[in-house]
C-alpha cells in the first residue's frame, strides 16, 4: 500500500465521519422527542398544590400605546384573588401614549395596577425590568414576580396553572407556553406557531423529563422572591439573552425550573421574515454569548443542577452548531463524490434515511400536540424543511424515483445529469442557509411578494439555521449590541 | 374557578391529560415504520 492510498483511505475516512456528524443532530432530535412521552410519569405535578401568593406582575414597556391597554385589561381579568394581583408597568421614556393608558387603568384600579415611569430609557429590555425589580423589592409585599411582555395575552387559568408548581420549595421558576396569537395569521406566523410547538410544548416537556430547563419564555417567567433575591435581585444585562441567563443562573443555585405546557399565554410574533430575522439574530448572539459565558458548565454532571448532563449538552449543541454539522456534511459529500461517486452516495442515502426518520418521527408527533396549531399550519409542517429539501429526502429515501420522474415526462437520467442532480444534492444541505439569507434579502426590496413562495421552496428550518450562523459572525466581528424591539399591532386573538 | 378542590381536580385533569403523549408518540412511529416498509418494498 502506497503513501496515497493511506493518505486516500483516511481522507475517506474523515469524508464519511463528516457526513456522520450531520445526522447528529437529527439523531439527538429524535433522542429528544422520545424522552417526551415519559412526561406522562415524569412531570411536576405530583408536587404541585393549589397556591396564590402575593404576585407582581412586571411589564417592561416602550411605545406599547396599542397592545398595553389590552394587557392590562387581561391581566385583571385573571382567574387569581385580586388582593393578590399588583401589575407594575415599567414605562422606559415612552414617547406615545403608553403613559396615558397606564395612568388610566392605576386611576380605575389603584393598588392594582401601578405606573413606574424611567424618564432616562433607551437602555433595553433588562434595565427596563431592573428598575421595576428593584422598585417592587423595596418591600415584602412581593411573594413572586411574573415577568411578562407588554404584548402578551394571558388566559385566564394561566397564571393559577403557574403558581401550582411554587408550592414545591424547590422550585425557583415556572414558565408556560407562548402560543403564537396574531389575529391575522400569515405564512410567516404560521411557521413560527408550529416552530413554538416543536420548541416549547414539545422540547420543554423533554426538558422537563432530563431535569434542565433550557430558558424561561420571556413573555411567561414566574420567579419566587427568593429566587429572584439569590440572583441578586436583577436581571442580567451583559448578554443578549438575558431571558436564557437567568433560566440557567437558576438552576445552577440549586433551584427547579419547571414548564407547564397547560399554562397558555398568546403572543403576537413578528409578521414579516424581515422582523423575524432582526429577532431572532438578537437571540441567537444571546445564545452564542452565553454558550461562551457558560464553557465551565457543559459536559460536566452536577448534583446541584441537571444543565451539565450529557442529555441537555448535546441537545443544546446539536441546535448552536447545526450550521456547522450541515456545512461539515455537504463539503463531506462533495469530497467523497471526488474519490469515489458510488461511496458518496451510500453516505448521502444512509445520512437522509437517518434524518427523514428523524424528522418524519418529530413532525408527526409534534403536530399531534396542538391539534389547532396542526389543523391551522398543516402546510407549514408538510414544508417546514422547504419544498427542495423534501424532494431531496424523499428521493434519498426512495432511490431510482427522481428517475422514475423524469422518465414520465420524457427526461432520460443520463450521468451528466445524475452527476449534476448528486452534486447539487449534497450541496443544497449547506447552500440552503445562503438561499434563506437571500430569502430575507429579497423580503427588504420590493420585491417582497416573492417572500412567501421562496420561503416555502427554501423552508423555515434552513432560515433558523443561517440566523444561528449570522449570530455566529456578527458575535465574530464583535457588532454592536443593540437591543432592538419588535414590533407589535395588539392584533392578538383569544 | 377559586375552590381549592377544584383547583386540585384541575392539577390531576392536567396530569392525566399528560397520558396522551404515549399514544401521540405510537402514532408517529407508526407512520414512520410505515414508510420504512413501503421505502424496503419499493426499493427491492
Amino acid at each position: 500500500m502506497t503513501i496515497a492510498d493511506v493518505a486516500g483511505t483516511i481522507l475517506a475516512v474523515v469524508l464519511v465521519a463528516l457526513v456522520a456528524a450531520g445526522a447528529v443532530p437529527a439523531l439527538v432530535a429524535l433522542f429528544h422527542f422520545l424522552a417526551i412521552p415519559f412526561h406522562a410519569w415524569r412531570n411536576h405535578y405530583g408536587k404541585a398544590r393549589p397556591m396564590a401568593p402575593r404576585v407582581a406582575i412586571v411589564i417592561p414597556a416602550w411605545n406599547e400605546g396599542l397592545v398595553i391597554g389590552t394587557t392590562i385589561d387581561r391581566l385583571l381579568q385573571l382567574d387569581y384573588p385580586k388582593d393578590r394581583l399588583r401589575i407594575c408597568v415599567v414605562d422606559d421614556a415612552s414617547t406615545d401614549d403608553t403613559p396615558d393608558v397606564v395612568r388610566d387603568r392605576a386611576a380605575r384600579h389603584p393598588g392594582v395596577v401601578v405606573h413606574m415611569r424611567r424618564e432616562q430609557g433607551g437602555e433595553g429590555k433588562a434595565h427596563t425590568l431592573n428598575h421595576g425589580i428593584r422598585m417592587l423589592l423595596e418591600d415584602d409585599w412581593m411573594e413572586a414576580l411574573l415577568i411578562m411582555d407588554a404584548d402578551v395575552i394571558y388566559r385566564r387559568d394561566s397564571l393559577r396553572k403557574m403558581t401550582r408548581h411554587l408550592a414545591d420549595p424547590e422550585v425557583g421558576a415556572v414558565t408556560g407556553y407562548v402560543r403564537e396569537g396574531s389575529a391575522t395569521k400569515n405564512a410567516v406566523t404560521r411557521f413560527i406557531a408550529f416552530e413554538y410547538v416543536l420548541a416549547q410544548i414539545a422540547s420543554r416537556r423533554a426538558q422537563n423529563v432530563v431535569g434542565a430547563v433550557a430558558c424561561l419564555a420571556g413573555g411567561a417567567q414566574l420567579h419566587t422572591r427568593e429566587n429572584l433575591e439569590a440572583l441578586g435581585g436583577a436581571i442580567d444585562t451583559t448578554t443578549l439573552a438575558e431571558d436564557t441567563v437567568t433560566t440557567f443562573e437558576t438552576q445552577l443555585r440549586g433551584r427547579k425550573v419547571v414548564f407547564d405546557p397547560h399554562a397558555v399565554v398568546l403572543a403576537e410574533e413578528p409578521p414579516s421574515l424581515d422582523a423575524l430575522w432582526r429577532q431572532r439574530l438578537r437571540w441567537g448572539r444571546g445564545n452564542v454569548q452565553l454558550t461562551i459565558r457558560s464553557r465551565r458548565i457543559w459536559f460536566r454532571p452536577s448534583r446541584i443542577h441537571g444543565l451539565g448532563s450529557l442529555a441537555f449538552g448535546l441537545s443544546w449543541f446539536s441546535v448552536f452548531l447545526l450550521p456547522a454539522f450541515m456545512i461539515g456534511a455537504s463539503i463531506g459529500l462533495i469530497g467523497l463524490y471526488l474519490l469515489d461517486s458510488d461511496l458518496a452516495a451510500v453516505a448521502f442515502r444512509s445520512l437522509w434515511v437517518v434524518v427523514g426518520c428523524a424528522y418524519a418521527f418529530s413532525m408527526i408527533f409534534a403536530a399531534q400536540l396542538d391539534a389547532e396549531i396542526g389543523r391551522i399550519a398543516w402546510r407549514e409542517i408538510l414544508l417546514f424543511p422547504g419544498i427542495i429539501s423534501l424532494v431531496v429526502m424523499v428521493v434519498a429515501f426512495y432511490p431510482g424515483l427522481d428517475g422514475w420522474l423524469l422518465s414520465q415526462v420524457g427526461v432520460e437520467m443520463t450521468p451528466t445529469l445524475r452527476a449534476t442532480l448528486d452534486l447539487a444534492s449534497y450541496a443544497w444541505i449547506s447552500m440552503s442557509m445562503l438561499a434563506a439569507w437571500g430569502v430575507r434579502q429579497v423580503d427588504r426590496t420590493r420585491a417582497r411578494w416573492l417572500t412567501v413562495p421562496l420561503l416555502y421552496l427554501v423552508g423555515f428550518g434552513p432560515v433558523l439555521c443561517a440566523v444561528t450562523f449570522a449570530a455566529y459572525v456578527a458575535e465574530a466581528r464583535r457588532l454592536d449590541r443593540v437591543w432592538e424591539k419588535t414590533e407589535k399591532t395588539g392584533r392578538v386573538a383569544g | 374557578m377559586s375552590d381549592v378542590q377544584d383547583q386540585q381536580a384541575e392539577i390531576d385533569s392536567d396530569r392525566r391529560a399528560e397520558r396522551r403523549l404515549v399514544w401521540q408518540a405510537l402514532v408517529a412511529i407508526v407512520v414512520v415504520a410505515v414508510l420504512v416498509v413501503l421505502r424496503e418494498w419499493l426499493t427491492r
